[in-house]
């Protein structure tokens, strides 16, 4: 018995932690809510910590500095595991429970599985599953987020290859190394399509799966097509391991991330073979020299003293600032609802994050926040710029596939 | 008059409602359940949907591993061939709904009897590194057969229909699913308590000396594994009408693990085990989440704090189960209900 009162002391102890000051808040009338449904505990959960911390800054920041035109912002934060069932119930319970007007997801089977139900609900949805087909406001009128897609900063790296591309003779040649699933080849039918059209050449695609272990095998099978590129689509943690095999075996070929892969981690994980491999990146790394990011800087050193910012973490900040910016003119506007929300998004024109990401056009027709991005070198164990904001024109034929 | 039960030849011994008693209860709970949704939020309907179909899936893996003793880590896989061929069945062929709801079950069965082919020659761990190996071939098969299942960017599910229910409706989703799992309980119970059931026990006791007294132990061992599947299926098929859209990534290895883990905490080998362990772990899960969420609210600079609670709990739940409570709740609910029983004159 005395086992079992202990055990309910403790349970009663938690959720007087957990309810009591939230019974404080909730008599706050004017707060507005928006639901963050993320990986905090699950396979991507580095990404996710470092993303929500970025996002909770924001959230604390806009509050002191006026709030949404006086009123509170509130994120409501709920951690699926990366687990699709549990993304659906933390959804429900969002929409249903809370009554959000609308919300970030990051997993991609999340993002997928609800994505029609989204529509249905017409709740507004800022993603971290940056997917072409997300994009078409015909099919998803409430999706929308602050970068480029995954196809369109593939494409971005190849017009790069092609316009830094200095011997006549011949093409440059690329290879794909990306996981078997639905982030992995998400980006292959329209790079391989664009690359044929600008004239890079493509070799044989090689399949490193995760959690990845070792990449030696498909780095030499590689090998024997001798890139000038690869373009590694995976995460920090697993391409760490790629770059790692690569300087091992004295590769010549140059290392391209994508922008899961390109982290800080990278740098640290890799333990050096990430020197001189590029990455291509839309949100201004931690510390860039751009207007924006000064508040970022003294916000996080504020409040994390002795921590390392990261690129997630302004990721985390862009998102949640433009979330801000459109939740402003829709309360303006006295549409504080889903729809009110979708149509301030609409009117976004060249919306400026000071420098932290390319400037943000949508419209009801193009939910293409942006189709520009730069590259990046890791030099010294930082990722400086080589290039400036690499733009693709906003043409049809790549459009929301 | 008998005090108490007193059976007086097997009819009465193996009766599903032992007292009038308990079938007022059952009675009641069903009536409970009928009228949910009538007072239960949208949430909690959605909640409810979950936890019977994870009644059915875990009845399913009860009855292969707590009754025949035959571990499988498989089971989340199994669910998605019932799901993807519910939903390829009414969507690509044109099949009505019900029909390719037991096509469902019969193919997952077929599945699940070939990955229990090799439960002949291997057994325990071994088994259970088998039943690994279904789960990632099936995960496999599921990402790459791409004209049938869409591949890696899965596919949708059309809602299903019967007459004039529609089940992309939430509310007929749940009844549907409360018939099926009812109807599952009833199933898993008479096979219990008939000539298989007692084949299966013998088997998971001894199976040297079931095979000494005439079980074959081939055919029973497959039945478990088919009756399982089956059930499974039937799951998987709710699944991909809950979930309404499927993925490979939808059932992955972390999802079996969950339904052992709740058969663990219910306990194996009890009829009522799958209820006790889908209730504490959904429970459980709820509630952690709303605690979690309230603290991450309340405490946001240390979010990051908070997010292993839920995974520390439940680590800790499986582990305190093992050791204390090996038989799961469905045996401290036997303790507590014989303490009531004789209460206040227990001795």
């Amino acid at each position: 018995m005395k086992k079992c009162t202990f055990v309910i002391a403790c349970l009663a102890i938690v959720m007087a932690l957990s309810f009591g000051p939230l019974s404080n808040h909730a008599g706050a009338a004017d707060v507005i809510k928006w639901g963050v449904l993320i990986d905090l505990s699950g396979p991507t959960s580095d990404w996710g910590k470092n993303q929500v911390k970025g996002q909770l800054d924001a959230m604390r920041w806009i509050n002191e500095h006026g709030g949404i035109n006086g009123k509170e912002l509130k994120l409501i934060v709920i951690d699926d595991g990366y687990k699709v069932p549990r993304g659906v119930a933390g959804y429900n319970r969002l929409v249903d429970s809370e009554k959000v007007p609308g919300l970030y997801i990051q997993s991609t089977g999340t993002s997928m599985t609800l994505a029609k139900k989204i529509v249905a609900d017409g709740i507004v949805t800022t993603a971290a599953a940056f997917y072409n087909w997300f994009q078409d406001p015909a099919k998803f009128p409430y999706s929308f987020y602050m970068s480029p897609s995954y196809n369109d900063m593939a494409r971005i790296a190849l017009k790069w290859v092609r316009t830094t591309w200095r011997d006549s003779s011949r093409n440059p040649k690329i290879c794909y190394l990306y996981p078997d699933n639905g982030y992995g080849r998400a980006i292959l039918e329209t790079s391989k399509k664009y690359a044929g059209q600008i004239g890079v050449d493509v070799g044989p695609d090689q399949i490193i799966n995760w959690p990845t272990k070792d990449a030696t095998v498909q780095l030499t099978n590689m090998n024997r097509y001798n890139p000038d590129f690869a373009y590694i689509t995976s995460t920090a943690m697993n391409g760490a391991v790629i770059l790692k095999n690569a300087k091992a075996l004295g590769l010549k070929t140059k290392f391209i991330s994508n922008i899961r892969n390109f982290e800080e981690s990278l740098i640290t994980l890799s333990g050096g073979a990430a020197e001189g491999t590029y990455g291509v990146h839309p949100i201004a790394p931690y510390g860039a020299p751009v207007p924006g990011m000064k508040k970022i800087v003294e916000s996080h050193e504020k409040w994390h003293p002795g921590e390392t910012g990261t690129n997630v973490y302004v990721e985390g900040w862009v998102n949640i600032l433009c979330t801000a910016a459109a939740l402003k003119m829709a309360d303006k506007a006295g549409q504080l609802n889903p729809n009110g929300i979708r149509d301030a998004l609409n009117q976004f024109r060249n919306y400026d994050t000071g420098g932290l990401a390319p400037p943000l056009t949508f419209t009801s027709k193009d939910h293409r926040g942006s189709t520009a991005a730069k590259i990046y070198e890791i030099k010294g164990g930082k990722m400086l710029p080589v290039s400036d904001w690499v733009e693709l024109p906003r043409d049809q034929e790549y459009f929301g596939k | 008059m008998p005090a108490g039960l007193y059976h007086e030849n097997y009819r009465s011994d193996e009766r599903i409602f032992q007292t009038w008693f308990v079938r007022i209860w059952v009675i009641a709970f069903l009536i409970a359940c009928v009228l949910f949704p009538f007072f239960g939020s949208e949430y909690m309907i959605s909640t409810m949907i979950e936890v019977g179909i994870a009644i059915i899936a875990c009845h399913g893996l009860n009855l292969l591993t707590g009754f025949t003793g035959q571990i499988s880590l498989g089971h989340a896989a199994f669910m998605g061939v019932g799901a993807y061929t519910c939903s390829i069945l009414v969507g690509q062929a044109g099949v009505p709904f019900i029909v390719a709801l037991f096509c469902a079950g019969f193919v997952t069965a077929l599945v699940g009897m070939i990955f229990g082919i090799p439960s002949l020659r291997l057994r325990g761990l071994y088994l259970a590194m088998a039943t690994i190996a279904a789960q990632f071939i099936i995960e496999f098969t599921i990402r790459r057969w791409d004209n049938l299942t869409g591949g890696v960017e899965g596919m949708y599910v059309d809602p299903g229909t019967l007459g004039p229910f529609h089940f992309d409706d939430r509310i007929q989703l749940y009844y549907l699913t409360f018939v099926l799992a009812a109807a599952v309980t009833m199933a898993t119970k008479n096979i219990v308590r008939s000539r298989s059931g007692r084949a299966f026990v013998a088997i998971r006791d001894r199976y040297l000396a079931a095979e000494v007294i005439g079980v074959n132990l081939f055919k029973y061992r497959l039945m478990s594994f088919a009756v399982s599947s089956f059930f499974a299926g039937i799951a998987g098929a709710l699944m991909a009408q809950y979930l309404e859209v499927i993925t490979h990534e939808s059932f992955t290895i972390i999802q079996s693990v969950d339904y052992l883990a709740m058969c663990i905490i219910g306990g194996l080998g009890h009829m009522l085990g799958g209820f006790f362990g889908v209730g504490f772990w959904f429970i459980l899960e709820r509630l952690l989440e709303v605690v979690n969420t309230a603290l991450n609210s309340a405490y946001p600079d240390h979010v990051t704090w908070f997010v292993s609670i839920r995974e520390i709990v439940f680590g800790l739940v499986i582990i305190l189960f093992l050791i204390f409570e090996p038989d799961g709740l469905a045996a401290r609910w036997r303790t507590i209900r014989a303490y009531w029983k004789l209460w206040p004159f227990s001795y």
